[in-house]
């Protein structure tokens, strides 16, 4: 069974992606802001993680860099979620080290299909 | 989906509770960036959750506080005390919004001209009035255009320029009218030139004919009009369209970003002379860095060199760069031109209708065949689903609605066609998924798409520049991504982590690009050529079947075979919903909690129950064993029970913070409109005490702090006539006391003259002539919370509504407190309520009097004491009693309450201690017992007319215990 790490700050958010990634079949752990998510990734080690970038205490971009740092979770691939739809931003995220980039409010099936795909679900 | 909509709620009232301190601190400190930021995460978070409902009013709003916000945040912006009372209005607007979809799930049928009027009130602060965006949002037709109309052409360079220059002052954004008339207007008497050269605000009109000129100009008609008028317009939507409001049937409306005026002319010379200058721009146009890339435009701009289209070009980057919002596509388009003299505007929204349309023949070709091939009839609707979806691809909303329609049907595999037409901006991945998408949808496996976008934006960012300390952490995630989505496909990636171990040793990724290129391309494009073929037959009936389609079709159908079962393997995966996930705070339904609590209490008291059966069992049965045993089992089950309760107790605290921080907001709003100067000083937040407590708290609270600010501060100018500083403090503070919660309302205002309050209390008949005589000042303070007192001389806005300091008085004592005042003239006023931690399980001292039991409750009892009886002196016709050197009056509890049993003569009293308005009061009673816990029931039907009881209490052995009400008592 695959996992997925769903990091936001916002309730509403975690549990509709929750819910999402649950209909996938994934195990989900979650995460409120970067820092708490650095602190579940080492036990949790998830296939993939669902990233928002503003976040108290530690925004995604931060998140992602920190993560690609370590030698144990740098492999771990990352989907950055956010209302920005811009091109820089999108540049900003995959600087940072995003494997994906999709805007939020996602749609249903981009958000589960990439999500599917990006952590190796069949 | 409800609950989502009641965690959104609750999650959005917490979000607005910090907004709102956020708003007053920063009334305070302006410039504090930690409380702008979290200020704004808070908007933000809002912002983005409520995009998961159909609540654009709402959602419009919140977005126009984050925009706002965003520039504050910027510095661009600072917030003034009347932007901030605008914000607060907002926010207490949004509450409201809650509120109704908490009981309805819907916004009121004004939220969306409420919403208006309020985000553009927003929008104004930053000078933006977000008309153009209102309109749009609003299903209003006036779409805002991606690009220039191509008759913008036929403008000189000159004339957009100093067009351009003209409007700089004004609103971004233009109003693109493209009237073309009836043939036959002129026998209507119109006159569309005269018309359109009238509209408000018009700038400029460029004419075009509806069809080409016939060669033979005798042969035109000259008395049909032919002719298409383009105009731009700095005026409004609604005054233009006032204007023609007579041929609005034969206008179309758009809003243009002005920076779609900027196209370079002139012959192009390729030069060497721009070199540096692009590399530098373009990094800064990359980051959205405006104002560098304004001073190094400016520099060139000085720079003279033999190149007019490069030159031409500059000057409109520097217009364009110095704008409010600099449009990074036009601008990155003029940088693109500057290299290579190509002005092309890349535009998501206008190549994905046009893809849309061009795909629209094939994909309808291929939904005929499904239907002939004898499809079940949901494909047949999925077809006019996607018909419509394609036809209606420039307005978002109706997408949506087609899109949800698709999405509920099985098997649609054209879903995401109608979604991706949506895609509002340039991007990579959403063009790359779009683009696939939409070219297949009909007839490929939708995991390839999706795939092939994913490993394009993969190659995109192996491409990327790296800093060295996360190049290899890169390469591995981007090579963890490849593999996952290869395994999903089945598909063979080789030794691809040799390669990619390679790439990080050699710092060279180029042999990891030849991997992933074109890795689903082949298939993919196979399916390209398909539809493009067939677009190019677009003239050929439809029913026709096309041998290719029909082959792919075959192909794909294999492709879901080759994936087996996948939608039972998914409803498998659901039923086993992992439940290792927990969350560290449970939000649980209040009456849950409730209901949870009078089970506890009803336990407590029944374990009561228990010494009675021992007792029982001693004395009746003569078991002693027995007793003893049922003793020790109590001793466990009331231990238990103990815990039990002061657990539950634990779940429903609260911090009183929760009540006090709505007051910053109300003494900050009343202070300003009273002229008056405030300082509120909250102490002991954290202190907690039972959610009902706390709730029962807040309606006094806020009638006492109304009050400390109408009638107990005094104005600045009045405060400094009294030698005392400008600003009044008053404190709110809560102390824990025992099992109680002390609240005190400090103000250091002018303070309560007792005689005043006893003339008064005179005048309105509340005490007698020879009360007024002896009544003390502490007594006669007090009388401010007797019914139907109001000191008030003019009934003003804020306090002095009919419901005095009676109410609050009736208020805590409800809810098992007491109140208490103390002032000094012209010093200022405190105000003690005094509240149990919990309301549930109230303890509860047995004492006896004529042979009746009666409760009183445990927090108004000072001490119990027995006295030899000649230790009463009488003063006057009050007994007394001298206690450690303490004046006592004494009351016999069968005189007050009238029972006229005769009086225990005995040599020694039983004196009950009571705290009284402040003040010690000995009860005289036959017995004391013991004390208890128990649950007090309010007195119901005739009972509830008797005052001197506060309600009853059950007992262990069945009885029914009356318990007293001292404060009405002693009155």
């Amino acid at each position: 069974m695959k996992k997925i790490l769903i990091i936001d700050d916002a309730l509403t958010v975690r549990m509709y992606h929750k819910q999402l990634m649950e209909q996938l079949g994934f195990v989900v752990e979650e995460a409120v802001n970067g820092l708490e998510a650095l602190e579940k990734i080492q036990d949790f080690q998830p296939d993939a993680c669902l990233v928002d970038v503003n976040m108290p205490k530690m925004d995604g971009y931060r998140f992602i860099k920190e993560l690609r740092n370590d030698e144990a979770l740098r492999h771990i691939p990352c989907i950055m979620i956010s209302t920005e739809a811009e091109q820089h931003d999108k540049e900003k995220a995959y600087a940072a080290g995003a494997n994906f980039y999709i805007v939020k409010p996602a749609k249903v099936d981009e958000l589960q299909n990439i999500s599917r795909l990006i952590a190796g679900a069949a | 989906m409800d609950s989502m909509l009641n965690a959104f709620i609750t999650e959005s009232r917490d979000s607005l509770e910090v907004i709102s301190n956020c708003f007053l601190a920063l009334e305070n400190d302006p410039q504090n960036a930690n409380t702008l930021d979290e200020l704004f995460r808070s908007v933000h978070t809002m912002k983005g959750s409520s995009g998961l409902f159909d609540i654009v009013p709402f959602t419009k709003v919140v977005h126009a506080a984050e925009d706002v916000l965003d520039q504050v945040r910027d510095g661009e912006v600072t917030l003034t005390s009347e932007h901030i009372d605008l914000f607060l209005d907002s926010m207490d607007q949004v509450s409201a919004w809650l509120d109704a979809l908490e009981e309805d799930a819907e916004l009121e049928t004004n939220a969306s001209s409420i919403s208006d009027q309020l985000s553009s009130q927003l929008r104004a602060i930053i000078g933006s009035t977000g008309a153009p965006m209102t309109a749009e949002e609003d299903m209003v037709t006036v779409v805002e255009l991606t690009a220039a109309p191509n008759w913008l052409m036929q403008l000189s360079h000159e004339a957009r320029i100093g067009l351009f220059r003209q409007l700089q002052q004004a609103d971004q954004h233009l109003l693109v009218v493209a009237y073309t008339p009836d043939e036959s207007c002129f026998f209507n008497g119109d006159d569309p030139i005269r018309l359109m050269q009238l509209m408000p605000g018009m700038e400029t009109l460029v004419l075009e004919t509806t069809s080409d000129l016939p060669d033979d100009l005798s042969t035109l008609d000259p008395f049909l009009c032919q002719l298409k008028c383009h105009a731009l317009s700095s005026g409004d939507y609604d005054t233009c369209h006032n204007h023609l409001k007579y041929v609005s049937d034969q206008c179309e409306f758009f809003t243009m970003d002005r920076s779609f005026l900027a196209v370079p002319e002139g012959d192009y010379a390729p030069t060497d002379a721009y070199k540096l200058f692009i590399d530098d721009v373009n990094f800064s146009a990359i980051n959205a860095d405006w104002d560098k890339l304004s001073r190094q435009v400016n520099e060139m701009a000085s720079i003279k060199a033999n190149a007019p289209y490069q030159q031409n070009l500059i000057e409109w980057l520097a217009f364009l760069a110095t704008e409010l919002e600099p449009n990074a596509r036009v601008i990155k388009a003029l940088l693109n031109a500057l290299k290579d003299g190509q002005f092309v505007l890349e535009n998501s929204q206008t190549v994905a209708q046009k893809v849309a349309a061009d795909q629209f023949t094939p994909i309808q070709a291929a939904m005929d065949d499904l239907i002939f091939a004898g499809q079940e009839s949901g494909v047949l609707e999925t077809a006019d689903a996607a018909n419509n979806a394609t036809q209606s691809g420039h307005t978002t909303n109706h997408v949506n609605v087609h899109n949800n329609s698709l999405d509920s049907l099985p098997n649609a595999p054209s879903s995401e066609f109608g979604s991706d037409t949506q895609a509002s901006d340039a991007d990579w991945n959403n063009d790359i998924a779009h683009d696939m998408v939409t070219e297949n949808t009909t007839v490929q496996n939708p995991d390839l798409h999706w795939a092939d976008a994913i490993i394009q934006v993969q190659s995109l960012i192996l491409n990327q520049e790296y800093p060295e300390q996360v190049f290899a952490g890169k390469i591995l995630s981007t090579v963890q991504t490849i593999k996952n989505v290869c395994a999903v496909l089945n598909k063979d990636v080789g030794d691809i982590d040799a390669i990619a171990q390679n790439a990080i040793k050699q710092n060279d990724v180029s042999v990891l690009l030849v991997l992933l290129d074109g890795m689903f391309k082949p298939v993919l494009d196979k399916t390209v050529a398909v539809c493009a073929n067939d677009s190019e037959k677009q003239k050929a009936p439809k029913r026709q079947t096309n041998p290719d389609i029909a082959q792919t079709l075959a192909a794909n159908t294999n492709a879901q075979e080759a994936n087996p079962a996948q939608p039972e393997k998914v409803a498998e995966k659901k039923a086993k919903k992992d439940t290792s996930s927990m969350q560290k705070t449970l939000r649980v339904d209040q009456y849950r909690i409730d209901a949870l609590m009078d089970l506890v209490g009803e336990l407590v008291v029944a374990k009561n129950a228990l010494p009675f059966l021992a007792k029982k069992a001693e004395e009746e049965f003569g078991v002693k064993a027995l007793a003893k045993e049922i003793q020790s089992q109590y001793s466990v089950i009331n231990r238990l029970s103990d815990e039990m309760q002061s657990a539950m107790m634990q779940v429903r605290m609260v911090p009183l913070s929760t009540v006090f921080q709505r007051f910053p907001r109300l003494v900050r709003d009343l202070s300003r409109k009273l002229g008056k100067n405030i300082n509120l000083v909250l102490e002991g937040e954290e202190t907690e005490a039972d959610k009902n407590v706390v709730e029962e708290l807040s309606d006094p609270l806020i009638h006492l702090v109304r009050n400390s600010l109408d009638h107990g501060l005094e104005t600045p100018e009045e405060r400094v006539a009294k030698g005392k500083s400008e600003q009044g403090t008053l404190t709110l503070r809560a102390i824990p006391h025992d099992d109680q919660v002390l609240i005190e309302i400090v103000d250091d205002g002018k303070g309560i003259d007792p005689d005043v309050i006893k003339r008064k209390a005179y005048e309105k008949g509340i005490i007698d002539e020879q009360r007024l005589d002896t009544i003390t000042d502490n007594e006669s303070l007090n009388l401010i919370f007797a019914a139907g007192f109001s000191t008030a001389e003019a009934i003003s806005d804020l306090s002095g509504r009919g419901v005095g300091m009676d109410v609050v008085r009736t208020v805590i004592q409800e809810a098992g407190g007491t109140v208490g005042i103390e002032s000094e003239l012209g010093k200022g006023t405190t105000i003690r309520l005094s509240l149990p931690l919990s309301m549930a399980v109230t303890r509860i001292m047995m004492i006896e009097s004529g042979t009746q039991c009666y409760g009183i409750n445990m927090q108004s009892i000072v001490e119990t004491v027995k006295v030899p009886s000649n230790t009463i002196h009488r003063i006057k016709q009050s007994e007394t009693l001298i206690l450690r050197g303490r004046v006592v009056p004494i009351f016999h509890l069968h005189d007050l309450l009238q029972t006229h049993s005769e009086r225990k003569e005995s040599d020694e009293l039983c004196v009950l201690v009571v705290m009284h308005h402040g003040e010690e009061i000995g009860l005289v009673v036959d017995e004391f017992h013991e004390g208890i816990d128990t649950i007090q029931k309010p007195l119901e039907g005739i009972m509830a007319s008797y005052p001197f009881y506060s309600g009853t209490a059950l007992l262990g052995d069945g009885r029914v215990l009356l318990v007293l009400n001292t404060e009405e008592l002693l009155v």
